[in-house]
């Protein structure tokens, strides 16, 4: 009857929880967190887990040898083999992350949903949080607030010129100012959040975040302070800021939702539309700086391409009708593209022709980076993915490291 | 004749008192006639009641209602899709892939086939052909979408062609298409009732109709039909339980014929077989009368009271052939055999039953029934073989060549007997003895990986080769469905399912659950609002989040697909599905969502509830089973253990009969953990009832064996004179409930064949331990002098009665 005994013992340890620890430490620290009463994702940290590297990811970047990715539930994942194994960093938040972005080898930030932005100064190992949601949402109350009243007082100065066509503008934009005012109060008083989608800086001092209904801060201190800085944008749609993108030293390009495409000559501190040649949303946009072109990609493999800072813009057949999410180059020269459905299309004559192939397991991708070893690690749905230089699958298993 | 010509002898052993049992076999014989008539009129009542008795199919009884988790199941039942009134019909092209015109058209017949079969839930029948499967794109206009036939098919290459850029935008592969594009799958939901008769949909006609319908009209050399689903396997067990009637009968006749050859006498033979199957006549009677019905467990119940009637007839009759050998008459022999065997009789049988109500202790239905049918019917052989039995022979008698093959065996000293005998003298009993430990320690080893709980894939009521279970097989590893699934149910104040805050506990419960090992990948509420998210978001895949805005969360709660969340936006089912139902999967996740789960209790917002599916069933069964199994081992070596120290008044008694017990439980377990059979519903039983029937042959023996020593018989000489006429009898009764059980191995349906599996090796065990365990014991723990001693200070010098 012993048997009976060591079964008993199993079942009486299932019912000590004090026993019952052996087996939570089996799957790491998942059950310490997840056991505390529900606490906002901005205040609880990523959970430790070794499934990070084949769960949703959604962008990657290459520092020195290191391989960086983001993804949901507050992931960040680093490699220094090329993309086969993966090390899970300290994370204070459990929210999406979207976009990652380095101007040195160690000084990084990533930003995510709950319009979060992280900082790292360690090469990706640790992560501490400068702003969130919360903050944001202070942020964007108070600009409308100061959009509507330069925009009453724009009323006013109409109104005195007895000019129907400025009257009728200037209340047009007061209204829409009062709806973006509305809105602000709402999401404030509901404690509603919106996800930043992209991340680039000038220096470990100065850059931008974009993200969702026309959201974009600026910092100048590393992302201590953060300044709303919507009011330096031509947006009055408030449209989506799906990417940010650096063509040179002073000029860099924004494009998003509905065909919206925006550049800068100053560093950023004035936007202004460009002539887009297509209504559907750009997720994306890579330069070529070898070849001075610049590709904006998005909805159902529409990719338009400029050779000229934006002045022209046109759409190149690629071949694929699946969404276009995220690209990489090749020493400034040829573009690699991901999107969902498997779409991988690579361009050659300057980006104006595209080659597309599927990739196998067709699942949908977000980003594309070359690793130092010279192969593809994308990026996606269900995590990493290793294509060789072809475009093939490599038969090499993504493991986790534990840490 | 009166009460002085019969022989002075005095039973050793009283159930009440010296009087009253003289006045029982008095009354008894005293008005055998009036007594026969009352017991035919009895059997045909019961009779007439055992034809009525039905097919018990109701599946709350094999769930532990009582269980914490079943009561959270049952309070959601109607909100949960439990998935148990589906069935899913899958159709495979046996060559090539499922783009061609000839499998479409196949496909397109059969999807109106089963449309039209009773029962089928039409609005919500769901295949490649049906206008609710559609495909969808996100377009610069917004969504776009459309059946996934393309209106205008018509079987044209170019039509074939646009059905398959459909079906990879419909998301349905691994749903109903399956993922190398070779069988599609038809998901036939049912209504519960009969649209008809507004009774509960009868499975078998169900399952006829497909097979009859479908499956046979279908199969094809290029088509290959299967069918899955809870009413499908329910269907099948059924049909299978009816092979048990079967089994029956050849139980019943392999048994006459040994009878025969054991008594060489007709009519020896014919008495007990028909007060043995008098037995399950009043058993199944009575179940009738109390309301019970026949399931695929208690059917087990028949075949016992059969074989346990026949051991205690073979007893009675074997008896009544030594009384008659020595000149004693009709009625004589039969009431001396009565004489001296209703004690031990009605001992071991209140053991037997006594042993099974000890299942009683189990909290499911099925067990408890099977306890007090099981109870029942051996309440009922008390009766029918140990007071009907020795009346009919009373009349008949025995034949002469009957006598004489008991008379030989009396005077016959068999070899086998005599070396058995052998285990009284020291040498053998060490030895024996010394086996004993080894194999004890052996047991215990062998059995340390018993689980608890269903080890096997897919149905396991059903065995791995069924058709059913094949086909099980073939849909899990075509499509990316799972059939062991794992329902936490997340509670939350009415109309606030859709919270923020709830949803990112369930997601993070799921989160959770997906990092144990075992679990495949969860389901709910929040994968469909993260889901939606996306796509109102141009499918962004950076958008696959959830939203803090509560005006997008409620959309994406609107275009939930059904059973994702109560109507009154209260519960929203997490569905987990995990790797198999195995005993330490399932534990691993359900003591992890029990933590989480713990982490919620003090929530306003959202507090989470094990378990549904059939994982959360089945974990609640096996978290019963494992807390039951040792209080009801120990009870049950309680219950014939002080019902053995009642009777003999002497631990060293108790422990020569219940020590060959112990060892067998021992060596079953390890069986069990060898042969990969677990602890569950099925086979708890076998415990209880291998002890409580087990205890019989030690009860016989010990009996026989104790007169003998009383009358002044060495050990050795004492225990050769019990195997020959005893002995004999408990041997061929190990032999006669080994067959009866032992049919059961052939039986389709595996808990059936595992039942069989262990009782045959229990009833065999037990047999063994108490012919040769017992004795030896009995060399090292009997002092015969002082039951001598005990004897006459009871009895003065009046004989121990005959036990045969």
């Amino acid at each position: 009857m012993r048997s009976l005994d060591s079964v008993r013992a199993m079942l009486g340890c299932a019912a000590r929880s004090m026993c019952g620890g052996a087996l939570v430490a089996t799957i790491g620290l998942t059950s310490l967190h997840a056991s505390a009463q529900w606490q906002d994702p901005l205040q609880t940290p990523a959970i430790k887990t070794l499934k990070a590297p084949t769960s949703l990811l959604l962008d990657v970047t290459l520092i020195g040898d290191r391989l960086v990715a983001v993804g949901e539930r507050g992931h960040i994942i680093i490699s220094d083999d090329d993309g086969s194994s993966w090390l899970q960093a300290q994370v204070p938040v459990m929210s999406t992350l979207t976009s990652i972005y380095f101007v040195d080898d160690s000084t990084g930030w990533a930003v995510g949903h709950d319009a979060v932005v992280l900082k790292t100064q360690d090469a990706g190992l640790t992560w501490v949080k400068q702003f969130d949601g919360f903050e944001a949402n202070v942020m964007v109350l108070e600009q409308a607030k100061r959009v509507k009243s330069q925009l009453e007082v724009a009323l006013d100065a109409a109104n005195a010129t007895d000019d129907d066509d400025r009257i009728e503008l200037a209340e047009e934009q007061l209204e829409n100012a009062s709806y973006t005012l509305e809105d602000a109060e709402v999401d404030l008083a509901d404690k509603s959040t919106k996800p930043l989608l992209d991340v680039w800086f000038k220096d470990v001092k100065e850059g931008f975040v974009v993200g969702a209904y026309g959201m974009i801060f600026k910092t100048i201190d590393g992302g201590n302070t953060w300044q709303d800085w919507s009011g330096h944008v031509e947006n009055p749609d408030r449209f989506h800021l799906n990417a940010i993108t650096a063509i040179d030293d002073q000029r860099l390009m924004m494009v998003g939702e509905a065909g919206l495409m925006l550049r800068t000559q100053d560093q950023g501190d004035s936007w202004q539309q460009m002539y887009s040649p297509y209504d559907g949303s750009f997720f994306g946009l890579t330069s070529l700086t070898k070849q001075g072109v610049q590709l904006a990609y998005g909805l159902r493999g529409n990719l338009a391409r400029s050779d000229d800072f934006g002045n022209n813009w046109q759409l190149v057949d690629t071949n694929t009708q699946q969404s276009l999410i995220g690209a990489t180059d090749r020493h400034g020269r040829v573009a690699y593209v991901v999107g969902n459905g498997g779409a991988f299309i690579e361009g050659s004559d300057r980006g104006r022709k595209w080659q597309s192939t599927a990739r196998v397991g067709r699942s949908s991708a977000a980003a594309i980076i070359k690793s130092k070893a010279g192969h593809f690690v994308i990026v996606g749905e269900k995590g990493v993915e290793l294509l060789d230089k072809s475009g093939e699958r490599m038969s090499i298993t993504v493991t986790s490291i534990e840490g | 004749m009166s009460q002085q010509n019969l022989p002075k002898t005095e039973p050793e052993h009283y159930i009440i008192t010296p009087d009253t049992e003289v006045l029982l076999e008095r009354m008894l014989f005293g008005a055998r006639g009036v007594f026969l008539c009352v017991l035919l009129a009895l059997t045909v009542f019961l009779a007439y009641n055992a034809v009525q008795v039905g097919l018990d199919s109701r599946s709350e009884k094999y769930i532990p209602l009582e269980h914490e988790y079943i009561k959270n199941h049952m309070r959601h039942a109607n909100d949960l899709s439990s998935g148990l009134n589906n069935i899913k019909v899958v159709v495979a092209s046996k060559n090539g892939d499922i783009f061609n015109a000839e499998y479409m058209e196949t496909l397109r017949q059969i999807n109106d086939e089963v449309f039209f079969i009773k029962g089928t839930d039409r609005s919500k029948l769901k295949s490649l052909w049906t206008p609710n499967v559609r495909w969808t794109e996100v377009t610069e206009e917004g969504f776009q979408g459309g059946p996934v036939i393309p209106p205008t098919y018509d079987g044209s290459a170019a039509s074939i062609e646009t059905l398959r850029n459909n079906v990879i935008k419909s998301g349905q592969i691994g749903a109903l298409v399956s993922n190398d594009f070779t069988s599609t799958m038809l998901d036939v939901p049912l209504y519960g009732l009969d649209p008809d008769t507004g009774e509960a949909l009868n499975p078998q006609e169900l399952a006829k109709a497909l097979e009859e319908q479908v499956r046979d009209k279908y199969s094809s050399d290029t088509i290959a039909i299967h069918i899955i689903g809870f009413p499908k396997k329910m269907a099948d067990l059924m049909d299978g339980a009816y092979n048990v009637a079967i089994f029956f009968l050849v139980a019943v006749l392999i048994t006459s014929f040994l009878l025969f050859i054991y008594s060489r006498c007709p009519r020896g033979t014919l008495i007990p077989v028909i007060c043995s199957v008098v037995a399950v006549v009043w058993q199944l009677g009575i179940l009738n009368l109390i309301g019970f019905g026949i399931d695929p467990y208690s059917m087990l119940v028949p075949f016992l009271v059969f074989a346990i009637g026949i051991s205690h007839g073979v007893q009675i009759i074997n008896g009544i052939a030594i009384e008659a050998g020595k000149g004693a008459g009709r009625e004589m022999a039969a009431r001396l055999a009565f004489r001296g065997l209703y004690v031990p009789g009605m001992l071991a049988l209140f053991s037997d039953a006594i042993g099974f109500l000890t299942l009683l202790l189990i909290n499911i239905n099925v067990i408890q029934e099977l306890a007090i049918s099981a109870s029942i019917g051996v309440a009922v052989i008390i009766v029918t073989n140990l007071l009907l039995l020795p009346l009919l022979m009373s009349y008949v008698g025995i034949s002469k060549s009957g006598v004489s093959h008991a008379q030989k065996n009396e005077k016959h000293e068999p070899a086998h007997w005599r070396f058995i005998a052998k285990f009284t003298k020291p040498n053998f009993a060490v030895t024996a003895i010394l086996v004993s430990v080894l194999l004890a320690i052996g047991g215990v080893l062998g059995s340390q990986d018993l689980k608890i709980g269903d080890l096997d894939k897919g149905a396991p009521e059903l065995r791995q080769d069924s058709r059913y279970n094949l086909d099980n097989a073939f849909v899990v590893d075509n499509f990316s469905t799972s059939s062991d699934v794992l329902v936490i149910m997340a509670e939350t104040p009415d109309e606030k399912c859709a919270t923020f805050e709830a949803l990112d506990a369930v997601d993070r419960l799921m989160w959770t659950m997906q990092n144990v090992e075992g679990v495949q990948s969860a389901v709910s509420l929040a994968t469909v609002a993260k889901f939606m998210s996306k796509a109102s978001n141009e499918g962004n895949p950076k958008w696959t989040a959830l939203s803090r805005n509560q005006n997008v969360l409620n959309s994406s709660v609107q275009s939930a697909p059904a059973g994702m969340l109560n109507p009154s936006c209260s519960m929203v089912p997490v569905i987990i599905f995990l790797n198999d139902h195995k005993a330490e999967t399932l534990e691993r996740a359900v003591m992890i969502a029990g933590e989480f789960a713990k982490g919620y209790e003090d929530n306003a917002a959202i507090k989470f509830k094990l378990a549904s599916g059939n994982a959360g069933v089945e974990s609640a069964t096996n978290q019963v089973i494992a807390k039951a199994q040792n209080l009801m081992l120990i009870f049950v070596y309680i219950v014939v253990s002080v019902l053995c120290f009642i009777t003999f008044r002497s631990v060293r008694a108790v422990l020569c009969i219940i020590t060959p017990l112990a060892l067998t439980s021992i060596l079953c377990q390890a069986l069990m953990a060898q042969m990969g059979i677990g602890v569950k519903v099925a086979t708890l039983p076998v415990i209880a009832l291998g002890v409580g029937i087990g205890v019989d042959y030690g009860i016989y023996i010990y009996s026989r064996l104790e007169a003998l020593l009383i009358e002044g018989n060495s050990l050795h000489d004492a225990f050769l004179e019990t195997l020959k006429t005893t002995g004999k009898a408990v041997s061929f009764t190990g032999l006669t409930l080994a067959i009866g059980v032992g049919t059961w191995i052939w039986s389709p349906i595996k808990f059936q064949a595992d039942m069989g599996i262990l009782l045959t090796f229990m009833f065999i065990w037990n047999m063994i331990g108490a012919l040769v365990l017992l004795p030896a014991l009995a060399r090292y723990l009997l002092r015969p002098e002082v039951i001598i001693a005990k004897h006459k200070a009871a009895h003065g010098d009046a004989r121990p009665a005959e036990n045969f």
